[in-house]
């Protein structure tokens, strides 16, 4: 295979900055060899094709010093470096980089857990450190702690975070829960965010804001440095917990559910982000699509309706918890269920009948923090694993939640594809995290879902809806829905990237952020 | 560089914290210079004392194989090779027909739903014993039936 290459680069530029890099972190940390190495960094999922997000190496450093090190380098070639961390970023492109010959800069080696303190509830984490890693360390050390993982929990707590992800449990909410940072500037400089940068900070992972601009969510999603550790607020073990789930007969129900939701929410009644979830998202934790149709297009009403009955799943499926003391608990369950009892078909789950139901189990263990893998089977439900996720925010709003399911369902039927999805509240928001399951052996199919999703894109943008994150082949059509007062925040972007970055080696074209000199030519 | 080390070092033994795999980066006394420090040019030499890790199969598979392939139908693999392989060979710790060399290869390019894992994820070394740990495993495994 030829050696892709970044723009405006040459093979014997690459080759040279690599011997430097090699020098660095040395010979083993560096991949270059597609099929034993190289190939594990492309995103197997991705609508278009491989040699689209293809990089020419990768390389893994083990502290900070060696980034500053890797950084010098690529400045001075001016040859641009991927930034990844742990976890998989699957479908939002995995660890491969937006154009083909980036470097990828693989932080999983830097993976220690630098603090974890019982007391006041934080941990601090280098980026390698993954879900599965803090949860048994603090298990091994039986520290009263929670994590708040991804459902798929070999992600990682950099890698979420910063990209906005969102977890199940009271902390939820990623971002709001990071606490301090240590982030590589472009050229080199460390800089620390919140209390961690006044000398002998006793108070970096406590509060977040320090004094000044608080700058620690430019480095989310974005592209202006490297970060390479962070805090993370953990939430002490709860005395009680009870979850359960609420099945809903009817499409429409998710208006009322969602309308009878946010008040509990925003009073804090219902502790963590309630999640209304379609069927074929809840079936696929139990079975695969083939069981019940092995017709093309959408499953049909009649084989859905047969599929609920057999697994006692509603159309809709409403997942809560509420956590802390007994007595507290059974109040604000008596409000819940008092509260939703009044939707026609409502039916309560918990875990006496529940328990061994893979759906149920994986969301109990999530809504606690506890990682596993279950969500992974959404990939069984046609086979072959190819998705990728089109994530709109909607308001906490019962009409707003139909109009977006009924657009984005409307659509997804007319090209082909089954609607599976999930709602979840985070405060006054929802995620509507639509799952575009697609053949990724069928070019044919790979096109019709790649030209659904970007249709997807205008027609939510039509109706005054943009996403929260997205695929590496949307990241630019997403940015350009972004656009208010002549693309001034874009503008903003691009000001920054070029003080900060100015040869434009950091992750160019990350969420439509792109250096000057690659501008235009995306 | 780095004063969190510093303070970290100080607190070793007075909190619940601790190292994970890796020894420290760098000596809290070869690296208390400024935070705010430009870059040397690179030099010749790696900064690394970094002592690549050589988990066992047993733990490689525990952290990046079990959430899939463990038995039962909450395991996406499992669930997914007993729909189309059959129940024969759902469960790969107890199938006797994979060699190491494609266990290997699979783990690295993915198959189907399964991703490919990065050399950081699971480095070379850690991949022969994983992949050995499998078919050891399979080995010794005997059907319910026959036991």
């Amino acid at each position: 295979m030829t050696k892709p290459l970044p723009q405006g680069i040459t093979l014997g530029q690459l080759n040279a900055a690599v011997a430097e890099i090699e020098k660095v972190v040395g010979k083993d940390y560096v991949y270059l060899d597609d099929v034993k190495e190289l190939r594990s960094y492309r995103d197997p999922y991705n609508t278009t094709d491989d040699a689209d997000f293809a990089p020419s190496a990768a390389v893994a450093p083990q502290n900070v010093e060696q980034i500053q090190k890797i950084l010098a380098i690529v400045n001075n070639y001016k040859i641009p470096v991927w930034t990844i961390s742990t976890g998989k970023n699957f479908a939002y492109g995995g660890p491969a980089p937006r154009k083909p010959g980036y470097i990828v800069l693989d932080l999983k080696l830097m993976n220690k857990i630098l603090e974890v303190n019982e007391k006041h509830g934080y941990a601090i984490v280098e980026p390698g450190v993954s879900y599965y890693d803090l949860y048994n360390y603090i298990q091994e050390k039986g520290l009263k702690l929670w994590i708040d993982c991804a459902a798929p929990a070999w992600g990682g707590i950099v890698g979420n975070t910063s990209e906005h992800g969102a977890g199940y449990t009271p902390y939820g909410d990623h971002l709001l829960m990071q606490c301090g940072m240590q982030v590589v500037l472009a050229d080199g400089t460390i800089v620390e965010t919140g209390m961690d940068t006044t000398a002998n900070s006793k108070t970096g992972g406590l509060y977040k804001y320090g004094q000044g601009a608080a700058i620690d969510g430019l480095f989310t999603q974005s592209n202006f440095g490297v970060i390479t550790r962070m805090g993370i607020w953990l939430m002490p073990e709860p005395p009680g917990y009870t979850p359960f789930m609420i099945t809903l007969e009817n499409e429409h129900d998710l208006e009322t559910v969602t309308d009878l939701s946010l008040p509990l929410r925003v009073n804090q009644v219902i502790h963590n982000a309630p999640m209304t979830v379609d069927l074929l998202w809840e079936s696929a934790m139990s079975v695969s699509r083939s069981q019940y149709y092995t017709g093309k297009g959408p499953m049909p009403d009649s084989h859905r309706k047969k599929m609920a009955k057999d697994l006692d799943l509603g159309i809709w499926n409403y997942y809560g918890a509420v956590y802390g003391p007994g007595p507290m608990m059974k109040n604000n369950m008596d409000v819940i269920r008092d509260t939703f009892g009044s939707i026609p078909g409502a039916k309560f789950h918990y875990d006496d009948t529940r328990k061994g139901d893979p759906g149920w189990d994986y969301r109990v263990k999530l809504m606690k923090g506890t990682p596993n893998m279950t969500e992974f089977s959404l990939l069984n439900w046609i086979g072959g694993g190819g998705h990728i996720n089109f994530s709109p925010i909607s308001a906490a709003d019962g009409k707003s939640a139909m109009r977006q399911y009924e657009m984005i369902r409307k659509r997804s039927h007319e090209y082909g594809f089954d609607y599976i999805g999930e709602f979840l509240i985070g405060w006054r928001d929802q995620h509507h995290i639509f799952m575009l399951m697609f053949d990724r052996m069928s070019a044919e199919e790979k096109k019709r879902a790649h030209d659904l999703f970007a249709i997807l894109v205008d027609d939510a943008a039509a109706l005054g809806y943009g996403e929260y994150r997205t695929h590496l082949s949307f990241m630019d059509q997403i940015a350009g829905t972004f656009s208010w007062n002549d693309n001034a925040l874009w503008d903003t972007h691009h000001a920054l990237k070029d003080e900060l970055d100015p040869n434009g080696i950091l992750s160019p074209g990350k969420q439509g952020i792109w250096p000057k000199n690659l501008r235009g030519n995306s | 560089m780095n004063k969190h080390l510093l303070i970290f070092a100080s607190l070793l033994f007075l909190t619940a914290c601790e190292q994970q795999a890796t020894e420290p980066e760098t000596s809290p006394e070869s690296s208390a210079e400024k935070a705010t420090t430009m870059v040397p040019e690179a030099s010749a030499e790696s900064t690394s004392s970094y002592v690549p890790s050589n988990r066992s199969g047993k733990v490689i598979f525990a952290l990046h194989c079990a959430g899939c392939h463990d038995p039962g139908n909450a395991h996406a693999a499992t669930k997914q090779l007993a729909l189309v392989r059959g129940k024969d060979l759902a469960v790969i710790m107890q199938r006797k027909d994979l060699v190491p060399d494609y266990i290997k290869y699979i783990v690295r390019d993915g198959l189907l739903e399964m991703p490919p894992f990065r050399p950081t994820d699971i480095n070379n070394a850690e991949l022969d014993n994983l992949a050995n740990y499998i078919v050891d495993s399979a080995k010794a495994y005997t059907p319910e039936e026959t036991k």
